[in-house]
Formats: C-alpha cells, structure tokens, sequence
C-alpha cells in the first residue's frame, strides 16, 4: 500500500512499474460522518470546493440541484443523505468530488476530501454481513490505510441511474 | 430542387440560409449555428460562394457567403427554428421538408417569417409546448423568459406567454380549498401558483401580488403567477436525463452568463402538477436504502 501525497499522486501513478501498475488499484479516499470512504480514483474527473447549487423543484432531498461544468449539467448529490446519515452543514473542507460513470456524469458531497492510495487488492477484505443494521450493498470491501478502516465504494452500483430515478 | 425533393424519402428538412453582408456585425456565427443544428440529427453542409465579390472588394466584416443545409432528423419545424431564433433581421431563410410524403408538414413550412409563431398567440405557445422534449444528448436554442420565484430563477420560453400584468388581487375567485381562477376580461382562467406546486417558500406566499403570465396548454388557458418577471434571452436548453433524469415540469437547464445553472419550464408538466398535487412526490430516488 502505497501514501501518495496530493501533488505527486499522479506523478508517482506514472513511475511504478508496468507490473505494479496492472496490480495495483488507485483510490481516492475521502471522510463521510467520521468514517472514510475510497472511489476508484479513475473516475474522479474533478473536485471542487462546495459551492451553491441550483436546486430542483420536487427531487429526492439528497439531490442538492445541478451544477454547470464545463459543458454540462451536472446532478449533485449529498452522499451522506443518500446513505442515510444525518445532514451536516457544508464547511470549507466539503468538496465535490465529479465521477464520471458509465453513462454520465454525477458530482458526490463529501464532508472532505482525504488522500490518494494505491491499494494492493490482496489486502482488500470482504465486508462482513451485518444483516440489516448496516447497508453494505454498494461496498466492494475493506482496507487499512493509514490505520483507518476504508470502505471502497462501488460507485457505479451505488449512483446507478435506475436507483436515483 | 423539386425533381431532388421528390425523390428523397428521409425524414428532416432542407434549409436554405442566406444571411446578409451584416450578419457577422451583429454577432452572429454561422459556424455555431451548424453546430447546433448538427446536435439535432444528421447535418450536410453545402456552401455557396457565389455570391463572393473580387479580391479587391472583400470587407472582413461582411459576409458574402450562404449555406444549403440538409438535416435528417424527426425533429420538428419549431425546433429548427429555433436554432435560427434572433437572425429575422440578418438573412433570408427558408425551411423545407426534406420530402413531399407529408403534407402536413410541407404545408407548414415555408419562408421564416411565416413558419415562425408570433408572439402572443395560442397557437405558439401549443407549439412550443409540443417541441419541449429533447433527446438526452440535445440542446435547443430557447428564447427565455428568465422568472424569480422566491430566490431562486428560472426560464419560461417567451414563446410560451401570451401576455403578462400585475396581478390584480380582486380578480382572484376562491372556487375550493386548493382552487382558484383569475377573471381575465371575459374568461375565468385557473390560477396556478408556482411556489406552491414547487413547494418553495417564497417572501410572497400568502399574498396576492406579483406578476401573471397567461399561457396555455392543451388549448386551455392557466394564469401563472410567479415573484417578479426579469430579462428575455435567448439560452442554450439541456436536458437533465443527459446525467440525471427527466424532472416533470422542467425542460431543462441552461448556463447564464453569470455561470448559475437556470432551470428551463416546461409549460405541459406545470400543468401536471397543478392538476395532479401528488405528483410532486413522485421521487423514484427516495426508496435508495
């Protein structure tokens, strides 16, 4: 498992080796209601601080509203509220992480954004099954970073369009 | 041309644009146009430079140039129009089916200022109702009519507004609990209270002043009443399905100047959640576990 810094990441992404590289898996990780969450870092497009958003009449209320970037509109969700966790008010650390899945684009609210790993899928663990006290559908696994548990989030399961209407 | 049209059996249209000598002086650029065109469906460009004086007599700002354009798409005449919304004063254009199998449609196309629907007639704001739902990937030129509605702004296509006043409190008439009508000279017309079916708190909830803007759908006529009405401007219309879903009521979004997202209305889904209140709950997103 390897700690990149935020402004090397991507260089140090370039220097590994061809094998490493095709071994290794690249996360983003970031911090939701005290706990830490990681996304395939592939599909991180951008990330922006919190900014107002243009709200849309009669949505689910974890729909934030819309945002422009670059050409597009953008949906932007409060992570937090679509997992169900209590609302926090947005602060200079709340980001905008841009994903870009399969067949558009989603912007996730994140309580901050934490850093960029590679993570050595050998040390990924399963989730373990905690009925219904936990809803563990949309994470892939588990790893230790940094002596924190990060759960890695399928990102493409949890903000598939069918399940956000 | 007639022998061409005759044969060709795709569905579109064929565009003949000539703008004149000022066209680029008043900000306009063809090449934006086409491009807007060719989000619509299958576009050819055809230029004619016929028109084109000798080397010596060529002005940079002036342009001599015009265009045979050939789109197939199903999209329809409004639509098209509505690419070459604002240019009335800048060119000749016209607007034909691409074949002569629908004479509806061939009868409905002509020169542009007769294809184009006058402001302030029902007919448009039908039409236009009719050429609100895009396709995920489209974007149409919309001539808006930018609205406040407590803080928030939103756009109405001006095609869509009959007319538009203050509103007059006394003119209300309290038919149920949750149904009103406003006496418009002769005619009694539903008074439909945006805040309410957008359940947005607005500083003017519970009081009868602001401005009402008639339009119609259906054939029927709605008073809308909204805070405060502002510009006109013509706006890039892109649907929400494209990364989101479609939203009843809106037809989608644009990007002002300002850079704020502003979301466009549409006049039929209004009217759907005026008749049908329970709609407005219809959050196919909040059964997410």
């Amino acid at each position: 498992m390897h700690n990149l810094s935020h402004n090397d990441a991507i260089l140090e992404m370039l220097s590994l080796s061809d094998s490493d590289e095709a071994r290794l898996l690249p996360y983003l990780s970031f911090e939701l209601n005290q706990a830490f969450y990681a996304v395939d870092i592939l599909r991180v497009e951008d990330i922006r601080g919190w900014q107002p958003v243009t709200p849309v009449p009669n949505t689910p209320e974890y729909l934030c509203g819309v945002l422009g970037w670059h050409d597009e509109i953008v949906p932007v969700i409060d992570l937090r509220l679509l997992l169900e966790m209590p609302f926090h008010p947005y602060s200079k650390t709340t980001v905008v992480v841009f994903l870009n899945l399969t067949s558009r684009r989603v912007g996730i609210v994140v309580d901050a954004v934490y850093d960029a790993y590679y993570v050595d899928p050998e040390s990924i663990f399963k989730v373990p099954d905690f009925g219904d006290r936990v809803s563990t559908e949309f994470i892939s696994g588990m790893a230790h970073i940094d002596d924190n548990l990060v759960m890695l989030l399928d990102i493409e399961q949890l903000l598939h369009q069918e399940r956000l209407g | 041309m007639a022998e061409t049209l005759a044969a060709d059996t795709a569905t579109g249209w064929q565009i003949s644009f000539k703008p004149y000598r000022t066209l680029l002086q008043a900000g306009h650029d063809p090449v934006l146009l086409f491009r807007e065109l060719g989000a619509l469906g299958a576009l050819t460009v055809e230029l004619d430079s016929s028109d084109l004086p000798p080397f010596t007599e060529l002005a940079p700002q002036d342009c001599f140039l015009s265009w045979q354009l050939r789109l197939e798409s199903e999209v329809s005449l409004e639509a098209v129009n509505n690419i070459f919304d604002g240019l009335q004063d800048d060119c000749e254009l016209s607007i034909l089916p691409l074949h002569n199998k629908r004479p509806d449609a061939e009868k409905s196309a002509t020169s542009l200022p007769a294809a184009r629907f006058e402001s302030g007639t029902e007919r448009e704001a039908q039409a236009h109702t009719e050429a609100t739902t895009l396709s995920p990937e489209q974007a149409i030129a919309v001539e808006g009519q930018i609205i406040q509605l407590a803080d928030q702004l939103y756009i109405l296509p001006a095609v869509s507004i009959i007319e538009s006043f203050d509103i007059e409190p006394d003119s209300i008439k309290k038919l149920a609990p949750k149904a009103e009508v406003y006496r418009l000279r002769d005619e009694y017309v539903p008074l439909i209270r945006l805040h309410e079916i957008f359940n947005q708190t607005g500083q003017r909830d519970h009081q009868d002043f602001g401005q009402l803007l008639i339009v119609t759908s259906e054939g029927q006529k709605f008073g809308l009443l909204v805070d405060e009405l502002l510009s006109q401007q013509s706006v890039q219309c892109k649907p929400l399905e494209t990364n989101y879903r479609k939203v009843r009521g809106m037809s989608g979004a644009t990007v002002l100047d300002d850079g704020k997202v502003t979301l466009i209305l549409d006049i039929a889904g209004l009217v759907d959640l005026y008749r049908k209140p329970g709609l407005s709950a219809d959050n196919p997103g909040s059964q997410v576990a």
